[in-house]
């Protein structure tokens, strides 16, 4: 599903990922783990096109298409999906008008008409249940006021209503209590499928206790330094990341 | 012989026409209107004569230059008036989809009551064309009781040239059932230089609310130098909207004077669209008694070349009142706005509650906007605000909405109608919320597609 091959990318000239391969297919879920400042979350926002970030070398093709190629909106429309790891306040913005023009937009991407109402309303209701979001905040600003939770919270059901191929979820693990990391993680189980992949950015092997990875990437000094299963990240666990700084010398 | 200045004997310059246009006016009105009225219009013409057309030496005007707009010659009185298709077709464009209310049209400054639809004037209320009304004592003696016409030459001018303009009065605790939509319709085959003069007066306990629009029907430019005195009684309430939306060759400068009795409420509502190439608002509310409410919403949206400009007072005269003004701008593409809130609170004026705001989005790189909130405070009991911001398009919730699937374009929307959200969800009524936030959104997609 995603291909990504000796991929290089800086920000105002200087490198931070160097030469990552990794692929991802549909079904799978991969864990991207690794100390500050390693790229992790460079990788997240180089793959949804954030402007700022320079892709020097390498491609990435998301069932055989170019992703570089794509704007951030174009990315999202092919299936790509990033729940940030500080997600925006937008005030003004109301967070269902906000679903409903993403949901649309990508529908008449895809030369789909627009939902009606009765079934945009169906559909929130179904997929806010899913990942026990509350009802009120759907009708508040967007992310205004929210608590760190409850903004991650909503991250999850915009994932569950839009519904991409590949869902990359930064950090989504960071700031949240164990309740709220137990419902956010519910809600990505019920949503994996033999049809789409995840991967999860994650600092702490705490999350991956509750959604259980197939791969488990390492990733140190913008490249992957080692891959493995699951047991992986309870090695890290235990033996911190210094052990593989010293093999990377 | 030294310099000779050489005088184009075709066209006077804007001061001189106007001048000629009083002296034209005046002796027609000799005679028809009373002594107190002809001496108020002397004064005025002193008080323009001497003040001149301002430049940007003069400190109201500092950031709004008139020179390019006065090069162009005007007639000063309608050369005729347009056929009923064409006011009925300016009807229709001024038409607010689902907005149920009494209309007052009026045509170049003139009431026509055959296009308006009002109740019977029993229930309590009247309009009459302000022609019909000058000739009283009463309104003579009304006439600038609040506002200094040696601080405004356009308001002077106008004063000295004015020759009809709409009159209003509701009754003591009169409430009027449904808003009034005010049409102003221009058209004329000459440029146009007009000078309308309002008056309402909302007596004490009546409540009323009144929508103002214009509409320019010709190609031919269009000068409005107007002047509406509001007089907002004891207890009483009015809701005052305007919308400010017009053709390239509209030239706007209005001057709206707002004297508030105790107790009384005023709401004010300027929503400024493009495509005016100027326009200068003055807004003065007098709070002329203790606990008045005051609450003045500004919107506006400025495209290339063009100039808004937002002058306003709220003057705190007395104890307890209250006043809350929020403007927003939008500066688009090589727009300039200007924005300038004077607040002043006299001495007697303790327990004032005075708060303003005024945010500015600029659209792209090439906008301008000068924002210059005044606030002046004598009274030492007080609970007074101001802030004022200028800033771009937040790149990070740009990026958010478009991670989302939302092109930048619908996203660059959603930001503005989201910036404009905190004025527009002032309105109260539905019909004009609806109207406004499409007229918003159809400006922002035509200045997307010039980008």
């Amino acid at each position: 599903m995603l291909s990504i091959k000796n991929l290089y990318a800086s920000v105002e000239d200087k490198q931070i990922l160097k030469g990552i391969n990794l692929e991802v297919g549909a079904g799978e879920v991969h864990a991207i783990m690794g100390p500050n400042g390693s790229g992790k979350s460079s990788l997240a926002s180089v793959l949804a096109g954030r402007e700022n970030y320079e892709v020097t070398e390498g491609t990435v093709t998301m069932d055989g298409k170019d992703l570089l190629d794509l704007a951030p909106e174009d990315r999202a429309r092919e299936g790509l999906f990033l729940a940030f790891q500080y997600p925006v306040e937008i005030p003004g913005v109301s967070n269902i008008n906000f679903l409903k023009t993403a949901l649309n937009e990508i529908r008449s991407y895809h030369g789909k008409a627009p939902l009606d109402a009765k079934r945009f309303l169906q559909l929130t209701k179904e997929k806010q249940k899913l990942v026990e979001f509350d009802a009120k905040l759907v009708n508040r600003s967007l992310n205004e006021g929210f608590s760190g939770g409850e903004k991650k919270r909503n991250e999850i059901l915009q994932l569950a209503m839009l519904e991409p191929k590949l869902a990359i979820l930064d950090e989504t693990d960071s700031g949240l209590d164990i309740d709220a990391l137990r419902i956010v993680s519910n809600g990505v189980n019920k949503l994996r499928s033999k049809d789409n992949a995840f991967i999860l950015i994650t600092h702490y092997q705490r999350l991956l206790e509750y959604i259980v990875p197939d791969f488990v990437h390492v990733l140190y000094n913008g490249r992957i330094v080692k891959s493995g299963g699951k047991d992986l990240a309870l090695e890290l666990e235990e033996k911190g990341y210094d052990w593989i700084k010293e093999e990377n010398k | 012989m030294s310099q000779q200045v050489v005088e184009n004997s075709n066209s006077l310059s804007l001061k001189d026409s106007l001048i000629k246009e009083f002296e034209l006016t005046y002796s027609k009105n000799q005679g028809n209107e009373p002594e107190a009225l002809l001496q108020k219009r002397e004064a005025a013409l002193g008080a323009f004569q001497c003040a001149g057309i301002p430049t940007i030496k003069n400190e109201e005007w500092r950031f709004t230059n008139l020179v390019p707009f006065l090069k162009d010659s005007y007639q000063m009185q309608p050369s005729g008036m347009p056929g009923s298709d064409v006011i009925e077709k300016a009807i229709v464009r001024a038409t607010v989809k689902g907005l149920d209310a009494y209309r007052l049209v009026l045509v170049n400054g003139q009431i026509d009551f055959s296009f308006s639809q009002l109740p019977d004037y029993q229930e309590g209320w009247l309009i009459r064309p302000v022609s019909e009304v000058k000739g009283t004592e009463a309104f003579a003696a009304a006439l600038n009781s609040t506002l200094p016409i040696e601080k405004y030459p356009f308001a002077a001018i106008n004063t000295a040239c004015f020759s009809d303009g709409f009159y209003m009065e509701l009754n003591n605790d009169f409430q009027l059932d449904k808003p009034l939509q005010i049409i102003h319709v221009y058209s004329d085959q000459e440029n146009l230089f007009l000078q309308p003069r309002n008056i309402i007066k909302v007596r004490r306990g009546a409540l009323a609310e009144v929508l103002e629009s214009s509409v320019l029907m010709s190609d031919k430019l269009l000068f409005v130098n107007g002047v509406t005195e509001i007089q907002v009684q004891e207890n009483a309430h009015f809701k005052h909207a305007h919308f400010q939306v017009g053709e390239a060759q509209e030239r706007w400068i209005m001057h709206t004077q707002v004297e508030q009795l105790r107790d009384s409420r005023y709401d004010n509502y300027t929503l400024t669209l493009p495509h005016a190439d100027l326009v200068r608002n003055n807004l003065n509310v007098i709070l002329d008694g203790p606990s008045t409410e005051t609450h003045l919403y500004g919107l506006y949206m400025v495209e290339n070349k063009h100039v808004v400009d937002n002058h306003s007072l709220v003057d705190h005269r007395h104890p307890n009142c209250m006043s809350n003004q929020l403007y927003k701008g939008v500066i688009l593409d090589g727009g300039k706005g200007v924005f300038n809130g004077k607040i002043y609170v006299h001495r007697p004026a303790q327990k004032t509650n005075a708060f303003q705001q005024n945010n500015n989005l600029l659209f792209t790189p090439n906008g301008t906007i000068n924002s210059k909130p005044q606030l002046e405070i004598y009274a030492d009991d007080v609970k007074c605000s101001h802030g004022s911001t200028v800033g771009q398009f937040d790149e990070e919730a740009l990026f958010y909405l478009r991670s989302r699937g939302i092109g930048a374009d619908t996203a660059h929307s959603l930001m503005i109608t989201a910036f404009a959200f905190d004025v527009t969800s002032k309105i109260e009524n539905e019909a004009l919320r609806n109207h406004i936030e499409q007229l918003i959104e159809k400006t922002i997609a035509q200045a997307q597609a010039v980008i």
